[in-house]
This record gives structure tokens, sequence and C-alpha cells, in this order.
């Protein structure tokens, strides 16, 4: 179990929300309204052009700036 | 019918409910407004379904003071012509964006009548917050779980028979945009907006 | 009375509550009781959100409730935060959180092996080598081929040609001499700058269609789920000029007609995307109009268009670039949901197209009629002549005749009067290949027309207006001085 950030993920793997580092009010609550609240499970499905990931059953895109700051645990 | 159009018409450029002077209803008195309200964060397909309900007399104006835009028609449910308001999508009560904002003071100045929630049947998880949210508030939702097809696609079954008994509010699934549960949703909507007839009740009477 | 329909009031203890745990809920069950005014929801609603400090409920409850119901609530509200070890509202969207994911566990259930059909197509096209062509194809057809060749050329010709020009305008300028003998009025009406024969022509005539094939695409593109697609192909470079994928919307707009693209800025989130994006719109993309005839001008110059190209786009950049680092903030965060490809409804497509395209002539005919008033104006009063003399003598100084002045001043009302302007003058043998250069450049960034400044006006206020036009217009001059020294120290036309 380590904690690393959501760009720090190979592509294809899944990794567990830990929290979410930023301070921007607003972008952390529309992530959460998007699926990508702590505790729920992620998948990276590819980074070029953008990050793409699936949480449940909704894909969500990033860009590098949001994606580093979600911060993961994989085993 | 042409009078039932000018009579709406009238109401909304000299009473309009929502724009104008506000609820005076006491909290809790159902029927102070006469719109049918229908929130939902984007994406859920919340204007299709609008599109589905309304004739072809829809305007879109700002909200004042804002350059938030507000749809507006009238539907015909039942024998009774109806206004419905297409709301800007929120993701929850404390706004956090114009929209959100905008939103959140319709609602509290209409009175609505029925307060639709749109949700993807998808989604429904991190959906509801808002649903909670929303009857917390004490408006009478109506919980329309929308995307069913999609769903399916995906192999995800929602069971709406559950979804009602436990949140305890008028629940209808539908596809907007193939037209899948629009006339359920339709009969629900006239069924609630008749609300005397207690045999009309969709929730039955005990 | 056991009804649990939502008209039974007495049954509203049927529908579902959040728990939000001992301290919380004593204090909501405390506020409500101290409330005396009407809110628009309930008594435990207004108590979270009192909790939460929402700034307006906050308001509210000062102005209408006493000083010392208000006193008492504050009490409540501290006690709540010192007793929570987070946040109010991080607890309290927590509590609803889990109440959700508690519920959904209960009502949604997932078979495995269930996929949608398209969902290879979805993953193709935001492949960042594969989904190339689509895009291509999807700018290519649809916003170029569709939008511009058969949107912005086939229909304004005929439109223009075969029923204004032909039919209607004769008719106007009839009706409209016949009926009133006083010059000002027949001009105010009717003739070259009339408002029915400019400006609702310029509305009908050429924005219609331009706006409808556009809408049109757009509500494809966007009912089949493409859009977000489209946005994450291209966020990386929007970002370059402080923009976001989602700025490709008003953008790409733009080359249709710019004052619509304005209107669409509002899409964008915050205030500096939309100064942003509202700036570069009215300096550096060409709407169609001008577009069709400055292709046409420099057609026959070799070089003039790439060097006309390059300049405007080398502008955007720069100008986009150095704009986003000196105004203050961050550039804006890139997400959105990216919802699975659907065969677009052509009932919805339809009704989308349709709705818009009310919109759009609700907001944009007005700002035509008062472009065709303003001409009037300037004409009648002698105003332009004045103009005229002044921007006579600055564009001498980029070494183009004075009868130049003529076209910048009517770009202004026209964006495609002032190339069509340069088109004759170029004609008659007036412009050399590099004043024809330069001037399309100046022409190009100058200056929007003027329905698009009424829309910059009204969409982001007089003061932001002010300052983006005062920057444009010694901008464009100062590029093309620039470009008029640079082509010809290289001696570009001469030979």
């Amino acid at each position: 179990m380590s904690e690393k950030s959501l760009v720090e993920l190979r592509v294809g793997l899944s990794g567990r929300i830990v929290r979410l580092e930023t301070h921007d009010e607003t972008l952390l609550r529309k992530l959460t309204a998007l699926g990508l609240a702590p505790g729920e499970e992620l998948t990276l499905l590819q980074k070029i052009p953008s990050y793409i990931i699936k949480v449940g059953y909704t894909e969500v895109a990033l860009d590098r700036e949001t994606a580093v700051s979600i911060i993961l645990s994989c085993d | 019918m042409m009078r039932a159009n000018i009579g709406s018409l009238l109401k909304r450029w000299f009473l309009d409910p929502l724009t104008g002077h506000g609820c005076h209803q006491p909290y809790g008195t159902d029927g102070g407004g006469s719109v049918i309200a229908l929130v939902g964060s984007p994406n859920v397909g919340k204007s299709v379904i609008f599109n589905r309900l309304t004739g072809a007399y829809v305007t879109v104006s700002n909200y004042p003071g804002t350059t938030v835009e507000v749809a507006r028609g009238t539907a015909r449910i039942g024998n009774a012509t109806v206004d419905l308001v297409d709301t800007p999508g929120m993701y929850s009560l404390s706004p956090l964006t114009e929209e959100e904002r905008v939103t959140r003071s319709l609602l509290r100045e209409a009175c609505p009548r029925l307060v639709l929630h749109v949700v993807d049947a998808k989604n429904v998880k991190r959906m509801l917050p808002l649903t909670l949210q929303l009857i917390e508030a004490g408006w009478p939702v109506v919980l329309v779980v929308n995307m069913m097809d999609e769903a399916r696609r995906v192999g995800l079954t929602v069971n709406l028979d559950r979804l009602r008994e436990r949140l305890g509010v008028p629940v209808v699934g539908t596809s907007a945009s193939t037209g899948e549960g629009i006339d359920e949703l339709r009969a629900l909507l006239a069924e609630l907006l008749d609300g005397k007839k207690a045999a009309a009740c969709p929730m039955g009477v005990a | 009375m056991g009804c649990k329909c939502p008209h039974c009031v007495a049954s509203r203890e049927a529908r579902m509550t959040v728990d939000y745990g001992p301290t919380v809920e004593e204090a909501l069950r405390e506020i409500a009781g101290k409330l005396e005014g009407q809110y628009g929801m309930s008594g435990k609603a207004v108590g979270l959100l009192l909790l939460q400090r929402d700034p307006e409920i906050m308001e509210e409850l000062a102005r209408r409730e006493s000083a010392e119901t208000v006193r008492e609530i504050h009490l409540v509200i501290d006690r709540v935060e010192n007793a929570l070890d987070s946040p109010v509202p991080y607890y309290v969207a927590l509590r609803r959180r889990e109440a959700a994911a508690e519920l959904a566990k209960r009502v949604a259930s997932a078979d495995a092996g269930g996929r949608s059909p398209a969902a290879w197509l979805g993953r193709i096209l935001v492949h960042p080598i594969l989904g190339l062509p689509a895009l291509f194809a999807v700018i290519y057809f649809g916003l170029y081929q569709f939008v511009g060749v058969f949107g912005a050329g086939t229909l304004v010709d005929y439109l223009e040609s075969n029923i204004f020009e032909t039919i209607i305008n004769p008719w106007v300028n009839q009706v409209v001499d016949a009926l009133f003998p006083w010059y000002w009025v027949r001009e105010l009406l009717a003739h070259e700058y009339g408002i029915i024969t400019l400006g609702v022509r310029y509305a009908v005539a050429i924005i219609f269609p331009i706006v409808g094939t556009f809408f049109l695409v757009f509500s494809v593109i966007e009912d089949s789920g493409y859009l977000p697609r489209l946005a994450l192909m291209v966020d990386r470079l929007f970002r370059a000029v402080g923009l976001n994928g989602r700025a490709v919307i008003p953008m790409t707009l733009g080359f249709g007609c710019d004052t619509m693209a304005t209107m669409v800025t509002r899409t964008l989130e915050t205030r500096r995307e939309r100064i942003l994006a509202t700036l570069l719109l009215a300096l550096a993309v060409p709407c169609s109009a001008q577009l069709g005839v400055i292709m046409g001008i420099l057609s026959g110059t070799p070089g003039g268009l790439m060097v006309w190209a390059g300049t405007v786009t080398l502008v955007f950049l720069l100008v986009g670039y150095l704009t986003a680092r000196l105004l203050p903030g961050r550039g804006p965060s890139f997400y959105m949901e990216v919802p699975p490809l659907r065969m677009p409804s052509l009932l919805n497509v339809w009704r989308k197209t349709y709705t818009r395209m009310q919109w759009y002539f609700r907001e944009v005919l007005p700002l035509f009629i008062l472009g065709s008033v303003f001409i009037w104006v300037g004409r009648i009063t002698g105003i332009f002549t004045l103009l005229l003399t002044g921007l006579g003598q600055v564009v001498s100084a980029l070494g183009l005749p004075e009868e130049t002045a003529i076209a910048f001043l009517f770009g202004f009302f026209r964006r495609d009067y002032g190339a069509a302007g340069l088109f004759d003058l170029y004609q008659n043998g007036t412009l050399n290949p590099l004043q024809l250069v330069v001037s399309s450049v100046t022409l190009t960034l100058f200056i929007p027309c003027v329905a698009q400044f009424t829309m910059m006006a009204k969409e982001r206020g007089w003061r932001t207006t002010l300052l983006i036009t005062g920057f444009i217009f010694p901008f464009a001059f100062a590029v093309g001085w620039v470009l008029f020294k640079i082509l010809g120290a290289l001696g570009f036309g001469t030979t």
C-alpha cells in the first residue's frame, strides 16, 4: 500500500482515492460531484491527450494539473 | 386552447411567479405556485425531458441580473396546462456557481408545484445526495431516473420500486432520448397535479 | 391519512431523511425552532445552510430575524463548529453521501459482462493518434464544408442575390420611396444602409444560414456525445492561450459569426476565460463573411494568403499567451464528464437547433438593426466624413492609399464590406500586392463589426469592451505598420 497521485499511476491500473489536494473549493466540489471523492475506486484509461478515468459507470476527462491533486492508494 | 395560451403568456409576463413577487405561502402548504421545475446536474438529459414535455412555446431568458439562462415552456398534462421551468445545472443546494445560485433562488421563490429531479441511472449513487437535499428542503420531489437504456447497456439495473419505497417520493424511470417512460411520467404528473383525488394518489392510500 | 404522495402534507415523515448525527441534529432542531421568517424551504434545510455559513442565507437571516435570534443562532453555529473535528460543509456532505451510497447499494445492481457496443468507438475517438482523423473529419466536413462552404457560401449567395437583391430590396426601396418624400427617412429604412435593406438582410440572408447550419452541426455533435471528446482532444492547444478545451465551442463558432461566438463565451466558467476569449475573437478570429472576401483578394497574390494566415495566427497565439500571463488568476482547470456515444436523435437535434435559432434571433437581430441606425446617423450628420479624414492619415502611415480608409470605416459596420472595399481597390489597381497583404491583415485584426461590438458590451460590460477595443485599434495598425516595414525590407511583391 502506497500513496501516489493520479499522474504517477500507470494506464490501465486502478487505485482508491485517499484525498483531493486542492484549495480550490469549486474544483473540489465539482470533482466530488463527478464521483471523484475519497473512498471511491478509479481506473486510469489514458493520459494523452487528456487524462481519462473511470469511476463507477462514469468516465471523466481531466487535465494534468487536476490529476496531480488526486491522491490514491494502490496495492 | 388559444385562450389558455394567451392566458399563460399574460401570466408569464405580468405575474411571473419566478421572477416577480416570490412565494407568500407559508412553507408546507402545497399548491402555492403553479410551476413544475426540472432540476439536476449537467449531462443527465434534463433538457431533453423538458423538450419532451413542453410544446413549441419555449422561451429562453436570462434570470434577472445574471447571464444565466432559464428555459420556460408550457405543457399539457392531463386536462391542465402547466408551466415548466428548466433550471440551470446544479450539483448541490450550496451554490458555488452563478448557475447553482440561480437555481436555488428559482426554487425558493417559486413554491414549485412539483420538483422533478432528473438523475442519470448509471450514476444514482452520486446523484442521490441532491435528491436527499431537495427532499430535506421540503419541496414536492419527483425522482426521474433517466438514461435507463444506457444503464441497461452497461449491465446495470436500478430497482425503481425499492427506490420509491425508501425515498418516500414518486419515482419514474425514463430514457428521454428514445421517449421511453415519457408517457408514464406524464401520467404520474397528471395524477400528482390532480392531488385532490385520493384515488389518484400514486403511492396508494393506506 | 397514510398517503405517501408529496401532496399529502401529513405524510412528509415517510420521506427519507439523512441522519446527521446527534450534534448537528440537535442544532438543527434548535435553529428551526427559532426561525420566524419565510425562506422558501424547510427549517431543517435553512438550518443546514446556516451551519455551513452560506453567505446568502446568513444575510437573509440578519434581515428577517430579530437581533436576539440572530445572536442565538450564531452561538449554535459556533458550538457545532467546535464540536466537529472537520469543517461543517465537509462533514454534512459526507454524511449525505454515506446515506446516498447506502441507498444506491440497495437499489442498483450490476451484472457482469454488459458492455456498450459503442464503447470501442468511444475509445478510438479519444485516442491520441487514432482520434485525429475523426477530429479533422468533424472540423473539415462538419464545420468547414457544411457551415463554411454550404451555409456561408451557397446558402448566403442564394439568399443574398436571388432573394434580397433581386426581389426584396428593390421592392422595399420602391415602396419606401413612394411612401416617404424625405431623404433621411428613405435612407433610414431602405437603400444601401437601411434598416430593412441592410440590417434585416444581414441578419436573415447572411447570419441565418451560417448560424442555422452551425447550430445543426453543433446539436449533432452534442447529442452524439462527441462534444466532450472534441474538447479533451484540443485541451492542450487552448491551454497555451490561457483557455481550456471548453473554449473550442466559441472559438470555432467565431469562424462562422463572431457576434454569436461572443455571446456563447458565457458558457465559459470563469470571468477571466470569458474576457480572454472575447478579446481573441475580436482581434484574431475572422468571421466567415470576412474570410470569404479576404481569401478571394489574396488568392491572386503569391504567398499573400500565407503571410496573412501566418501573421493572424501568430498574433492570436502571442496575444493570447501574453494576456493569459498578464491577467490575474490562474488558467482554468479542465474536467468534463465523457458520456457514452449514442446515435443522435433527429427530434432532439431539431428541437435544440430550433430553440437556439429562436434565441439567437431575439438577441442578435436588434443589434443588426442598431448597426444600420449607426451608419445612418454617421452619414446624415457628417461624422463619417470627419472620421475618414482622420483614418486617411493613419492608413497613409502604413503605406496605403487614403481610399483604404473607407474600407476600414465600413468594415466596422459589416466586416465583409471592409474586405469588399479592398477588393474594389485591388481590382481597379489602386493597391499593389504588398499593400493588399498589409491592409488585409490590418483589417482582419482591426475591428469587430458593430454587432459584435454591441454584443461585447452586452456580455462583458462597457468598461471591458472599451479596454479591449482601445487595445485592438492601435495594435492592429501597429502590426500593419511592422508588417509593412518587414515585407518592404524583404522586397515582398516587387519581384
